[in-house]
């Protein structure tokens, strides 16, 4: 199957269509479909060690240094240096793994890369497209060229980044468990308060007769409320599940803090706002909470994923890795840094 | 103290006030148009929800180029109070600086620029051929290139963004490929989906609806250089498959269309709103041919009805306030002289026009000049194009939506690298305008909900307010009020049940009196370490046009609070002192009304004086240690040898002493400069003394102290409706024998009320419409032609109608009426809400809803 056919799923069923014609789904299911045909796993034995080994020699650091300082306008530290090989030879492992597995066969970016190429170096005689892409490849120009060679260190990021089995809800639900802090919600109340304000009244004032009022209302329900008179208050009387930051955000941050605690189906207070007194009912009152896993289940998937796509290609650096011999001029790495 | 409180409890007792019980909760004007759980905070009289919908990521072409790196899910996650860090980054990926939101946000948007979505990510990431375009190529090297935000822009910079100032914009094929740019197309496309992606992951689909996101992009037409840049937002996540940019529809005429077709016309749910911002730097004539409210469309032609009310439908909101600068109003312009609009201006009028304070800028670059104009064009086309109502945002490019603190700006900046250090951010370049840049505003919308679909509403409806960045909770209502609903605790239902809130229409609600204006304004409640700032005073803008003259003029009011209060700042320590107020109240009537000209109001919320972020960081300036060495011919090029100097000017050497501005360790130990010292570095009185990265502190152009404020969307008042002057109904002793008496008014007569040619049908309805009569055309006797028509009929043979007199004077129609000896029942003996409507033909209908008293037995009302 080629990047051409896939970009036609006819019978694909309708559900499926717009996933299918997305065109991060192409690059990805074309890449998956090559990582399996070839091998689905790392290039081990004599394949690796036949190959030369990476060396990262002081001409590569120097000029790692000087593309470093061009976009920071400072000179990387021995330290900073020193990341900025690790993720060259990174990038050089993926660049040799994706080679390895021909993933510079059948690439559109490639393809194209590699005919201007051609017609560049004067190559162009009245062939086709395709039979200038051809013999381009056969005359290896994908090969040590920067362009190819970051589609392709990418590609095989992507590849194994995504190239997993979905996760299975036993791990899902894991998942879930040990990130319950992220899906937590917190403890709320609905609320209705009589409001005395200190702008039109004064604070004393504005006290005492919140004061009163929380007199007048003790031993009462909340329909007492409109006997009790006060001021407007710009969110209204009735707040509905209100969170803390909620509270913070009409009262002032020390009203959040004491409402939240206030006794259920009785009037309280009077307690202090940024703006005056107030003589609150709770009318009810909702626990902080976890959501169930079904309610917040597409969430959870895609942290999970987001997890684990990181997670897949630190691990498949790894397993590749020890494949390779790599030679790195330490000297000039500790020459010259700015500390 | 018992016996205290009980004296006191006596006193509350006797003066309770009798509130006869809440009103009716006002309807919603939505439906649902997702799967969602329902919201537990729901509330009918609606919560302020504070937000930001202009965010930019580094999906951005300026953003990333400026090597922003925040993604789309950064951005979501700093607005619900993560910390993200911000460039420089370091090898190790590190960000050499961090920034936290100092009060998480309820519901965001992401809008970054749709031009480059595709160009940006081909010219800086792996994958094709466009990456090394010859464009792309210069411009990594040129932007890496000696930055300093004073040097002009790169070339290749202007040469990436130039198509989005073209009329008929091409990509570039080398970019892009050919035919047709499939690279750019695809490329957009992944980025396109990853922005909605990163929208469904942080959109909060529980019950507690802690978070809203919006899937959006913004439109960057820069047509001959003037901004003008649109937010397009979409309701739900029904979204066309590409952004519509300005290479597809370079005219924001074709934009309306294609959102008409690929997105309303869809018919699965998708729902859009364009929002422009910045028409402070949206060029134009003086007289406000082009720029951002034109009247003239995109081939220069006048605005037609239709195109009126296309844009009326896809923009009744713009973007007052932001980063670069504010758009509410212009001290000095043509017809403007207020001086609180001396508040973030900028010296340009274009978006990278040349810096000149003292040009002659255009009234109708600002919303009061748009709105004035919407007016006026209403008054001739019919429908009003700029019926605009007032959000406010960041445009921040480096994914900090809602870091707006004036305490935060000088070390967040704008973009990246561009404005990373404070000799950066003080400097006066373009574009942005650094030192004239601002940490941005707020949008603040009432809804029922923290939902998509409630918050997308309330911004259609207008029900929204801009902020300078802080927070205060603003309502304001246009109705029939009494004077009293200061003291109302049901002051909000009251405010829905007997008018309408902020961004509504009103007709004479109050006959010929003013309608009455309720304002009720709470200071920002702030945080434990920043507490907010009292309010100063409300005040209230009008506009309105002459009908005689046809001439718009506006005033501005002060409502509430006092200018003179004497709250002021130290401007070297930046501690506030004097009074404020924690809650600021009123109802206030317009001494000038004239029921027959149509007019806005707008509320205008000013908190006390505070410092501008700049002049904090002017305050915290010191020098580093070890001073460095700058050129001789450019003394702000920090050099170490003399090739460094002559490469750019010949002759030029390196030996001018440089000492480096900072505020932090940072700053100098990346230049090299030791550490940072502890002298304050800037003293205006001594100008020789200031070190070249601060001269702009004490640029006189640039206020050392703002007022923050809020500004609410206005209420228009529309003459054209229909009010009662004086309703009763006198019910008989039998029945049979009721009898109604009505007072109509109309502030500007409209051209179907024309007796002659249109019948006149008036029904009076509680619930149900319980009198209603129709005069044919030709029936009334023209008493005064054009002016005076009367209908007499003694026998009352047409539902009882004894009297009808219509009179047009000075454009205002009166009309009134007598029927008797009917049986009006079906009205209640009680006070009662009634509705009157009036119709003249098809053409007109308009219905005055007031509450009539009852004292037996007469049910009437009188304004």
């Amino acid at each position: 199957m080629t990047l051409d056919s896939m970009s036609n799923p006819v019978s694909a069923p309708s559900r499926w269509g717009r996933f299918l014609r997305a065109p991060a789904v192409h690059f990805t299911l074309a890449g998956v479909l090559l990582f399996v045909a070839f091998g689905g796993r790392a290039l081990t034995g004599a394949a690796a060690t036949a190959r030369s080994p990476i060396v990262i020699d002081a001409d590569r650091i120097i000029s790692l240094r000087r593309d470093y300082q061009m976009a920071n306008h400072v000179r990387p530290s021995t330290a900073e240096t020193r990341a900025l090989v690790k993720s060259l030879v990174t990038e050089e492992i993926l660049y040799r793994e994706a080679i390895g597995r021909g993933f510079e066969q059948a690439d559109r970016s490639i393809r194209w890369r590699v005919v201007q190429k051609m017609k560049y170096l004067g190559e162009n005689h009245g062939e086709s497209d395709d039979a200038l892409y051809q013999r381009g490849m056969a005359l290896g120009l994908y090969k040590s060229d920067p362009v190819v060679r970051r589609v392709l260190v990418e590609k095989v990021r992507l590849v194994v980044a995504r190239a997993a089995p979905d996760p299975d809800e036993d791990e899902l639900h894991a998942w879930y468990e040990q990130h319950d802090a992220e899906y937590r919600q917190a403890e709320r109340v609905t609320l209705r308060h009589v409001f005395f304000a200190r702008g039109s009244r004064g604070d004393e004032e504005a006290r005492t007769a919140a004061e009163a009022a929380a007199l007048l209302a003790r031993g009462h329900g909340v329909e007492i409320a409109p006997a009790l008179g006060g001021d407007p208050f710009v969110a209204g009387s009735t707040l509905m599940a209100q969170g803390r930051q909620d509270l913070a955000k009409l009262f002032g941050p020390g009203f959040a803090d004491e409402a939240l605690s206030l006794p259920q189906g009785t009037w309280s207070g009077p307690t202090a706002s940024t703006y005056g007194f107030h003589v609150v009912f709770i009318e009810e009152r909702f626990a902080a909470r976890t959501p169930a896993f079904e309610e917040v289940r597409s969430r959870v998937l895609k942290s999970y994923e987001a997890a684990a796509q990181q997670r897949r290609v630190e691990e498949f650096l790894l397993s590749v890795r020890s494949h390779y011999t790599i030679r790195i001029d330490e000297d000039e790495i500790n020459r010259g840094g700015r500390g | 103290m018992a016996g205290l409180c009980g004296a006191l409890l006596a006193v509350l007792a006797l003066s309770l006030p009798a509130h006869a019980g809440s009103p009716p909760l006002p309807e919603k004007d939505w439906t649902r148009t997702e799967t969602r759980a329902d919201c537990a905070g729901y509330s009918a009289l609606k919560n302020p929800y504070f937000g930001d919908m202009h965010v930019h990521t580094k999906y951005s072409a300026d953003s990333v180029l400026a090597r922003n790196r925040s993604t789309v899910r950064d951005a979501y996650s700093f607005a619900k109070g993560a910390t993200i860090g911000l460039a420089p980054y370091d090898a190790f990926d590190n960000p050499g600086r961090l920034a936290t939101i100092d009060r998480p946000l309820d519901f965001m948007a992401v809008t970054d620029h749709s031009e480059g979505f595709g160009e940006a990510k081909i010219c800086l990431n792996p994958g094709y051929a466009g990456y090394d375009d010859p464009i792309c190529t210069d411009l990594r090297a040129s932007f890496n290139r000696d930055f300093k935000p004073t040097n002009p822009l790169p070339f290749s910079f202007i040469q990436f963004f130039i198509p989005l100032n073209a009329t008929n914009p091409q990509r570039y094929d080398g970019i892009c490929g050919t035919p047709g740019w499939p690279d750019c197309a695809t490329e957009s496309g992944l980025v396109w989906q990853d922005t909605q992606d990163a929208a469904a992951e942080n959109y909060d689909l529980t019950s507690e609806c802690k978070f809203t996101t919006f899937v959006g992009y913004e439109w960057s037409g820069n047509t001959n250089g003037n901004n003008l840049h649109r937010n397009v937002i979409f309701r739900n996540s029904h979204v066309p498959a590409l952004p519509i940019s300005y290479y597809e529809q370079w005219k924001p005429e074709g934009l309306w269309a294609q959102l008409q077709s690929q997105c309303i016309d869809a018919g699965n749910g998708c729902d859009v709103l364009a929002i422009p911002h910045n028409s402070n730097i949206g060029g134009g004539q003086l007289n406000g041919d082009g720029g951002m409210f034109s009247k003239l469309d995109s081939d220069g032609q006048p605005l037609t009805a239709l195109e009126a009310s296309l844009r009326a439908s896809f923009e009744p909101i713009m973007e007052l306030f932001q980063i670069k600068g504010d758009s509410e109003c212009r001290d000095g312009v043509s017809g403007t002289t207020d001086e609180l609009c001396n508040f973030e201006k900028l010296s340009r009028d274009t978006l990278i026009g040349t810096s000149l304070w003292t040009r002659k800028f255009s009234p109708y670059a600002y919303a009061r000049g748009a709105l004035k104009r919407g007016l006026d064009l209403e008054s001739q086309i019919g429908v009003n194009p700029f019926a605009l109502g007032f959000i406010g945002g960041t445009d921040t490019h480096n994914g900090v939506g809602g870091g707006v603190s004036e305490i935060d700006y000088g070390k967040i900046g704008f973009s990246g690298i561009a404005d990373s250090e404070p000799a950066f951010i003080l400097a006066e370049a373009t574009p942005p305008s650094k030192i004239q840049s601002n940490g941005g505003g707020l949008s603040v919308v009432w809804a029922e909900e923290n939902s998509r679909d409630a918050i997308f509403s309330a911004l259609r409806r207008r029900e929204t307010y801009s902020t300078s960045g802080t927070r205060p909770v603003v309502r304001s209502f246009a109705g029939r009020y009494p004077s009293t609903l200061c003291a109302d605790p049901n002051f909000v239902a009251e405010g829905y049940d007997k008018g309408v809130p902020m961004g509504g229409d009103i007709g004479p609600v109050r006959g010929k009196s003013s309608p009455r204006f309720a304002i009720l304004a709470q200071m920002d409640a702030g945080t434990l370490t920043r507490p907010g700032t009292p309010l100063q005073r409300i005040q209230v803008v009008k506009g309105w046009i002459d009908p005689a003259s046809g001439e718009t003029l506006e005033k501005v009011y002060d409502v509430a609070g006092d200018a003179k209060s004497g709250a002021t700042v130290n401007e070297a320590s930046c501690e506030e002192s004097g009074p404020g107020n924690t809650q600021l109240c009123t109802v206030w009537e317009d001494p000038k009304f004239k029921p027959a000209e149509n007019a806005f109001y707008y509320v205008r919320v000013l908190e006390n004086p505070v410092c501008r972020w700049s002049q904090r960081l002017c305050n915290e300036l010191k020098t580093c240690s070890v001073h460095l060495k700058s050129c001789s011919k450019d003394t702000t090029r920090i050099c170490t040898t003399d090739t460094e100097c002559s490469d750019y000017d010949a002759g030029s050497t390196c030996t001018v002493d440089y000492p480096a501005i900072c505020t932090r360790n940072e700053d100098c130990e990346h230049l090299g400069a030791g550490t940072c010292g502890v002298t304050p570095a800037v003293d205006c009185s001594n100008p020789a003394s200031l070190p070249p990265g601060a001269i702009e502190c004490c640029d006189s152009h640039i206020p050392h102290v703002i007022q923050e404020r809020a500004v609410a969307s206005p209420i228009w008042y529309h003459a054209d409706r229909v009010g009662i002057t004086k309703g009763q109904v006198l019910f008989g002793k039998t029945t049979g024998t009721d009898k109604l008496q009505l007072a109509l008014l109309i502030g500007r007569s409209p051209a179907a009320l024309d007796p002659k040619t249109q019948p006149i049908t008036i029904t009076l309805s509680d619930e149900a419409s319980v009198w209603s009569v129709t005069i044919p055309a030709a029936t009334m006797q023209e008493k005064k032609p054009g002016a005076v028509y009367q209908f007499k009929d003694k026998t009352g043979a047409n539902n009882g109608l004894t009297d009808l007199q219509i009179k047009i004077s000075k454009g205002t129609a009166t009309l009134k009426l007598k029927a008797g000896n009917r049986d009006l029942a079906g009205l209640a003996r009680a006070a009662a809400r009634i509705s009157v409507q009036l119709e003249a033909g098809t053409d007109y209908s308009s219905t005055a809803v007031n509450d009539w008293a009852f004292k037996d037995p007469k049910l009437s009302a009188t304004f």
